[in-house]
C-alpha cells in the first residue's frame, strides 16, 4: 500500500512543455481520477507514475521513496491500458500469469492468485481461450484480472473503458469502483469522460495544457469551480455562461447582462470577493435556472424571457435550449413538463447558487473556491 | 438477372484465362528444362520444338550426377543458406525492433541511409566486399559465403512494419509487468512475428539457394563449392552439355519443391497477412 506524490513535476517532449511544474498527492487507498480534455498531459502523468516516460524536473514519490530512476517492474504498480495490451499468443491464464512468472514466483502461488481473480471478475470458464475469442468487456476483465494478480501498491488505468460500449461502460465503471473497495488499494485512473471522474472518484485532479487546474471531490468541485475552464469541463451539459458587468450604486450592486439586471443583496455578495473587479462572467448550473410556468405577458420582476430551440428528453429528465436574446441558455426541468420547441418561456435564476468569475483572470470570485 | 449472372461468368472466365497464361510462362521454362534434361545431344542442338524428348536419355542424370561431387555442393548450400536464413532473421529483427520500439538520436536519420543502401547495385559492391573479406583472410571459406548475407536492409525494413502494426501498449503492458527488453524480445515479439519469419524466411533461404556470382568469386576449393556454381562447371568454352546441364538443374531444384509443397498454404497466407493488424 502507498500513495503517490507528484513535487513540481515537469515534462518536455524535446521542446515542448507536456507537463508544467505539476504537485499533487494521493493518499494511500484513495481512488483518484485525473481529467481533463485531450492533450492535457493526463496519460503523460500517469505513465511518469508507471516509469514509461521519464520526469524531466521535479520528483515523484511513490510511498516515501523518489522512483523517478526506478524501473517500471520495481516500482511495485501494475497498469490497465486502453486497448487491454493482452498478449494475443497467450491464453487468459498465461497473460495473468505472465507478470508472476517474470517474478519467479512458485507455481501453487502463481496459480492461486490466478484463480482468486478469475473468481473475483467471472472470468473462470475463459481461462483457456485467447484474448481473441473474448468479446471487449471479457477482455477488460482479463486487463484488470492481470493487474490485480499482482497485489501492487498502486493500481494504475488508462483510459480502460473509452473501447466500450455505453451500456458495458455503464457497468464496468460501477465494477472497478467495487473492486476498489474490495482491495483497498491506491487506484489511479485516467479519463476524459467528466462523468467518469465524477461517478468513480473520492478525488478529481483536472489538468488543462499541462497544468493544473484543481483538485478535490466530485461535489466540490461541482460546487466551487476554481476558474472558467473546471466550472465548463464539470457538468453535463455545461454550466450556462454569460458576460456582464457589475455595477456599484451607493451600498447597493447589480450584475447587468444582456439579458438581465440581478441584484446582488448582501448575504449573496458575502460570498464572493468583489472589491476591484467590473468585468465578470456570471455562471449558471441548467438545474439553477427555473421555469416560472408564466408566459410572456405577466413577467413578474427578475424574469427574464426565453425562446425554446430545441428539448432534449433523456428520460427522466428533459434539456431545454433557449436562446435570450442572443445568449443561448439550458435548463434542466424534469420530463413531466410540457415544453416544445418553438415556445416562449419565462425564467428566473436561483440566484443562491450563481458563480461569478474574473473575465479577464477566468479566476472564480467565490471565496470557497 | 440473366445479364448480371453471364456478366459475372464471362469475367471469372476472363480472370481464369488470365491466370492460365501467367501460369503457363511460368511453367514453361521449368517443362523445358525437364524435357531438355531428358532429350540426347543430338536431338538438342536440332530445330525441334518438341516439348516431349524422341527417346528418353535417363542415363543424364547419374551422368550429371557423377561429374561433380553434387552430394558434397548439396550440403554446402544447404549449410550455407540454414546459416544465413537463420543469422539475417535474427539480427534484422533485432534491428527492426530498434527502430520500432526505441527512442534514440537520429533514429529517422539512421533509417533512411539504410533505406538508401538497397539504392545501390550489387554489382558496384562485389569489389570493395572482395577487398574487405581479402584482408579478413576470410576468402575460400564458409565465413565468406555467410557473414556478408547475415543482415540485410530488406528484412530490416519488413519487420520494422510489421512490428509498427502491433500496439506500443503491448510493449508497456510486458515492461511493467517485469519484462526485460530483451525478454520482450523473445517471449512477445518473435511468437507474434510467425508471418514475417516465415515470409523473410523463405525469400532469404531462396536468395541464397540461387546466389552464384558471389559464391563463384569467393570461393575456389571444390569442397566449399555450392550448387550454383557446381551446375556452371557443364558451361565451357569448348561447348556446353545442355543434358546434363538441365539434368543438374532439375535435381538441384527437388528439395526447394518439395520443401514448398509443406509450407505453401502457410507461405501465401503470410503474403497476405502481413500487412493487417490483429
Amino acid at each position: 500500500m502507498a500513495g503517490v506524490l507528484f513535487e513540481a513535476v515537469s515534462k518536455y517532449f524535446e521542446n515542448v512543455k507536456v507537463i508544467d511544474r505539476l504537485s499533487f498527492t494521493i493518499d494511500d487507498r484513495e481512488f483518484v481520477v485525473i481529467v481533463g480534455p485531450s492533450g492535457c498531459g493526463k496519460s503523460t502523468s500517469l505513465r511518469m507514475i508507471a516509469g514509461l516516460e521519464t520526469v524531466s524536473s521535479g520528483n515523484v514519490y511513490i510511498g516515501d521513496k523518489i522512483v523517478n530512476d526506478v524501473l517500471p517492474r520495481d516500482r511495485d504498480i501494475a497498469m490497465v491500458f486502453q486497448n487491454y495490451a493482452l498478449y494475443p499468443h497467450m491464453n487468459v491464464y498465461r497473460n495473468m500469469a505472465f507478470g508472476l512468472q517474470l517474478r519467479k514466483y512458485p507455481r501453487e502461488e502463481i496459480d492461486r492468485r490466478v484463480k482468486r481473480a478469475a473468481d473475483i471478475l467471472g472470468i473462470n470458464q475463459f481461462l483457456d481461450r485467447k484474448p481473441k475469442q473474448l468479446s471487449g468487456g471479457q477482455r477488460q476483465r482479463v486487463a484488470v484480472g492481470r493487474a490485480i494478480v499482482r497485489e501492487p501498491a498502486v493500481f494504475l488505468f488508462d483510459e480502460p473503458l473509452s473501447n466500450l460500449d455505453a451500456k458495458l461502460r455503464v457497468q464496468m465503471r460501477s465494477e472497478i469502483r467495487k473492486l476498489h473497495l474490495q482491495l483497498n488499494t491506491t487506484m489511479i485512473y485516467v479519463t476524459h469522460d467528466q462523468v467518469e471522474a465524477m461517478t468513480m472518484g473520492d478525488r478529481i485532479i483536472i489538468l488543462k495544457d499541462g497544468i493544473l487546474q484543481q483538485v478535490g471531490s466530485p461535489m466540490q468541485i461541482y460546487r466551487n469551480p476554481q476558474n472558467l475552464f473546471v466550472a465548463g469541463f464539470i457538468g453535463s451539459p455545461a454550466m450556462n455562461m454569460i458576460p456582464g458587468r457589475l455595477e456599484r450604486f451607493g451600498d447597493s450592486l447589480a450584475i447587468k447582462t444582456s439579458v438581465c439586471e440581478i441584484e446582488i443583496k448582501p448575504e449573496i455578495r458575502n460570498r464572493f470577493k468583489l472589491d476591484s473587479t467590473s468585468n465578470v462572467i456570471l455562471g449558471i448550473r441548467p438545474e439553477d435556472l427555473v421555469l416560472t410556468g408564466n408566459d410572456d405577458q405577466n413577467r413578474a420582476f427578475g424574469e427574464l424571457t426565453g425562446h425554446v430551440d430545441l428539448v432534449e428528453t433523456t428520460g427522466a429528465e428533459s434539456m431545454v435550449h433557449l436562446s435570450v436574446h442572443e445568449i443561448e441558455l439550458v435548463a434542466r426541468v424534469t420530463s413531466y413538463s410540457d415544453i416544445r420547441h418553438g415556445q416562449t418561456l419565462n425564467l428566473v435564476f436561483n440566484l443562491a447558487k450563481i458563480h461569478l468569475f474574473d473575465r479577464d483572470t477566468q479566476e472564480s470570485l467565490c471565496r470557497d473556491a | 438477372m440473366h445479364s448480371l449472372a453471364w456478366q459475372r461468368r464471362s469475367q471469372r472466365m476472363v480472370i481464369h484465362l488470365l491466370l492460365i497464361l501467367g501460369s503457363g510462362a511460368m511453367l514453361f521454362p521449368f517443362l523445358w528444362m525437364i524435357s531438355t534434361s531428358l532429350k540426347g545431344p543430338d536431338e538438342i542442338l536440332s530445330d525441334s520444338l518438341d516439348l516431349i524428348p524422341s527417346s528418353l536419355h535417363w542415363q543424364n542424370y547419374p551422368q550429371a550426377w557423377n561429374a561433380q561431387p553434387f552430394g558434397r555442393y548439396f550440403l554446402n548450400t544447404i549449410f550455407v543458406a540454414s546459416v544465413t536464413v537463420a543469422c539475417q532473421l535474427f539480427f534484422s529483427s533485432l534491428a527492426a525492433y530498434a527502430f520500432a520500439f526505441f527512442r534514440f538520436p537520429f533514429k529517422s536519420f539512421i533509417f533512411i541511409a539504410l533505406l538508401g543502401t538497397m539504392m545501390i547495385p550489387q554489382q558496384a559492391l562485389l569489389v570493395p566486399d572482395y577487398v574487405i573479406l581479402a584482408r579478413l583472410h576470410w576468402l575460400d571459406t564458409y565465413l565468406a559465403l555467410i557473414v556478408p548475407w547475415t543482415a540485410s536492409v530488406y528484412s530490416v525494413f519488413f519487420f520494422r512494419q510489421f512490428f509498427m502494426t502491433l500496439p506500443k501498449d503491448l510493449f508497456d503492458a510486458a515492461v511493467v509487468d517485469g519484462c526485460s527488453y530483451v525478454g520482450f524480445y523473445f517471449r512477445i515479439l518473435m511468437p507474434l512475428s510467425k508471418p514475417p519469419l516465415l515470409t523473410l524466411g523463405i525469400f532469404s533461404f531462396l536468395g541464397s539457394w540461387n546466389a552464384f556470382i558471389w559464391p563463384l568469386i569467393v570461393t575456389n576449393s571444390t569442397h566449399l563449392r555450392v550448387l550454383q556454381v557446381g551446375l556452371a562447371y557443364f558451361l565451357s568454352e569448348a561447348g556446353t552439355e545442355w543434358g546434363l546441364l538441365m539434368a543438374a538443374s532439375t535435381f538441384s531444384i527437388v528439395p526447394l519443391v518439395i520443401a514448398y509443397f509443406f509450407v505453401q498454404k502457410k507461405f501465401v497466407q503470410s503474403q497476405a497477412m502481413t500487412g493487417l493488424k490483429e
